[in-house]
């Protein structure tokens, strides 16, 4: 324990060392910039700034990176008040009341609620974070292959099942990712597969250049597509919500910490699920719930604090069991696997200060995203009035570089263009990509624990029943999907009745 | 999903959607029979154990089936969208951005190591801003501009793009 709070303390003082508090800085500026701008989500921003990460150093790269993440989270929360188009997928929830507050003069009111409740979320999300790593990791620890196959297996049927839409193109995606994962070379005998000869592909398909195609290139594509309206950028009243909306926002803010922490743990928890719940809990427990949807504060009090606090708890899985749960995280991953660090158990034992200096720049990028938006909140704004067309191409060309600054090939330009139309694609026919990216990076470390746990049982598949923990992980990813796939067909059956009923009353003489 | 008749509601959109969704399902059953096919050249197991060729194999069986049950299975319908004429329109410009937008792409990526960085950056900004409905002359004046101040950015970043065969 003792040690824990020495590296806590030691963690918090490198973060506050001035090269890492610049590129916190720098990280918050560029995140709170993509959370503000439609059409670049964190995953794709993230992945066009990898490459200009390696000649950072780890922790400088990550701390940056984190900070684009979190920064995200608070710039998301401007275009959902004053334009009613959420900046990233969390932020749906606080269009529902953040727009009408804007609409009736209450903006100021909104952002102010939403940076103080982000703020309290993040802070006490980072501080759970750093006393739940010891004690998930070192459990983790004591995992052999065996257990870490059904661990990860549990991971991807979280991603499956929590994605939302069809759990039959979820899975088929998934296993798009392992397929994606098994080019290059073989993880445990290191011979080139389905490589057809090309040896930019040795190194197999680049993370990088698949999130930027799939999320960056793909979203801006269907952007083509949606009419954006304007935002309400008159003048912004005082950003401080006055004293009974201060008082009956705080246990919102508290509420919303609490699920939006307490869900966003699960490895593939979507971060607009725990929103969602944290909204239907304040609405369920308020005084007044007719006033949800229309403007009420503790709306968007809750719904900030828990997407904040999921951005905390999703960090979890991923330092402490190697576990991405989303795209943007498996970027974050793909960034320590880039500078030589494995995030999973062993982050803590072989790179304890790596590890604690990058919990400790949570502290510092929360404290200056408040900073950032609170007083800045005007200066943000006026980036909405920039010309969708000239955002547009800026990222094209941002992702061209990106891709291209990999490793100074052409190919994986190409290839990012086609994960762009595919990604496209999938938008178009209702496939979820992210099942695909989760797995693209679980995939190879998927194989190896399989094929090392068949090999020190000789070829004995029973060994992943008849290990305990491996037994019990495996039957919880059995009740995740058969529960995911019961509320799939309750779904799918509800939406028949509701599109028959529709057509009914369109055409009675039918 | 259990297979229901497709129903009747389906507006032509929705349609359009299903067909792309089956397509979309037949391409990669083939993309995972080949997939399978290519993995049989891969050892399945060998003396220590498990092969290259185990987990592709089974990977790409079940993402066969996957994307067979995909292609047989109906979808959920959805409440069908309007059609009129101007959502029309608006479709027209918007499939003409994006067509134009992917073939703009990868010429710049082909001529992104012959022509260099600088020019090929200006004629993909120059070319996309038109695309989107800039008039010509803030077009090639972006072009020019951001092309060379891009590049120099980056050279300030110590990232380097390409220099193509005119030198810049």
């Amino acid at each position: 324990m003792e040690t824990t709070f020495a590296f806590w303390v030691q963690g918090i003082s490198d973060a506050l060392q001035p090269s890492n508090l610049l590129f916190a800085f720098l990280g918050c500026v560029i995140g709170t910039l993509v959370g503000v701008l439609p059409g670049l989500g964190p995953a794709a921003a993230m992945a066009i700034l990898v490459p200009l990460t390696y000649d950072m150093g780890p922790v400088p790269a990550i701390v940056m990176l984190s900070a684009i993440y979190f920064g995200t989270q608070y710039g998301g929360t401007i275009t959902s008040v004053l334009v009613n188009v959420p900046g990233e997928s969390t932020s749906v929830v606080t269009c529902l009341d953040g727009h009408p507050m804007a609409k009736s003069g209450r903006g100021g009111a909104a952002l102010g609620i939403a940076a103080i409740g982000s703020l309290f979320a993040g802070l006490t999300g980072t501080l759970l974070l750093m006393i739940l790593a010891i004690p998930l990791s070192s459990l983790a620890l004591r995992f052999g292959p065996v257990e870490m196959f059904a661990l990860l297996v549990v991971g991807l049927s979280l991603v499956i099942s929590f994605r939302g839409g069809s759990l039959l193109a979820a899975f088929a995606m998934t296993l798009v990712g392992l397929m994606l994962g098994l080019i290059g070379l073989d993880p445990v005998q290191g011979a080139p597969r389905f490589t057809f000869g090309i040896t930019s592909l040795f190194d197999g398909v680049q993370l990088v250049t698949v999130i930027m195609g799939l999320f960056g290139i793909g979203e801006l594509l269907l952007s083509f597509e949606e009419r954006v309206p304007e935002p309400i950028t008159g003048k912004i009243n005082s950003l401080l919500p006055d004293r009974g909306e201060r008082k009956s926002a705080s246990l919102a803010i508290l509420r919303g910490t609490c699920v939006g922490f307490g869900l966003g743990i699960i490895p593939g928890m979507a971060g607009i699920v725990p929103t969602f719940m944290a909204y239907a809990l304040e609405k369920r427990l308020a005084k007044h719930p007719e006033k949800f949807g229309k403007g009420a504060i503790e709306g968007v009090a809750t719904a900030e604090a828990s997407n904040n606090a999921y951005a905390q708890a999703s960090m979890v899985p991923l330092l402490t069991l190697g576990i991405p749960g989303t795209a943007t995280l498996a970027v974050m991953m793909g960034a320590f696997m880039i500078n030589g660090i494995t995030p999973g158990p062993f982050l803590f034992v072989n790179h304890p200060e790596t590890a604690w200096t990058v919990i400790g720049s949570f502290i510092v990028a929360n404290i200056v995203l408040f900073i950032l938006n609170f007083p800045l909140v005007r200066v943000w704004v006026n980036i909405l009035l920039i010309p969708r067309r000239f955002l547009q191409v800026a990222i094209l060309v941002f992702c061209i570089i990106g891709a291209y600054t990999l490793r100074n090939n052409v190919l994986d330009v190409l290839v990012m263009i086609l994960f762009g139309v595919l990604g496209y694609f999938f938008k178009k026919i209702d496939w979820p990509a992210v099942p695909l990216v989760i797995a693209l990076i679980l995939g190879p470390l998927l194989e190896r624990a399989l094929r090392q746990g068949l090999e020190l049982a000789d070829g004995d598949t029973t060994v992943f029943l008849t290990t305990p923990t491996s037994a019990l992980l495996l039957a919880l990813a059995f009740l995740i999907v058969t529960f995911s796939l019961f509320a799939n067909l309750k779904a799918a059956r509800a939406a028949r009745l509701l599109v028959s009923h529709t057509a009914d009353k369109a055409d009675p003489t039918s | 999903m259990i297979a229901f008749p497709t129903d009747r509601s389906s507006s032509p959109s929705r349609r359009l959607v299903i067909s792309k969704q089956r397509a979309g399902a037949l391409l990669f059953a083939a993309l995972s029979g080949f997939f399978i096919f290519e993995a049989s050249f891969y050892p399945y197991m060998d003396w220590i154990g498990p092969g290259s060729g185990f987990f592709a194999m089974w990977v790409g069986s079940l993402a066969l089936v996957a994307f067979l049950a995909l292609l047989i299975l109906d979808p959920v319908p959805t409440l069908p969208t309007s059609d009129n004429q101007e959502n029309q329109a608006s479709a027209r410009q918007s499939r003409r951005e994006v067509v134009g937008t992917i073939i703009f792409l990868i010429v710049a990526a082909l001529l992104l190591q012959p022509f260099g960085f600088i020019l090929t950056c200006g004629l993909l900004i120059a070319a996309l801003l038109r695309l989107y409905g800039a008039r010509l002359w803030v077009a090639l004046v972006s072009g020019v501009i951001a092309g060379p101040a891009i590049f120099f950015i980056f050279l300030c970043l110590h990232v380097r793009l390409p220099v193509g065969a005119l030198g810049i």
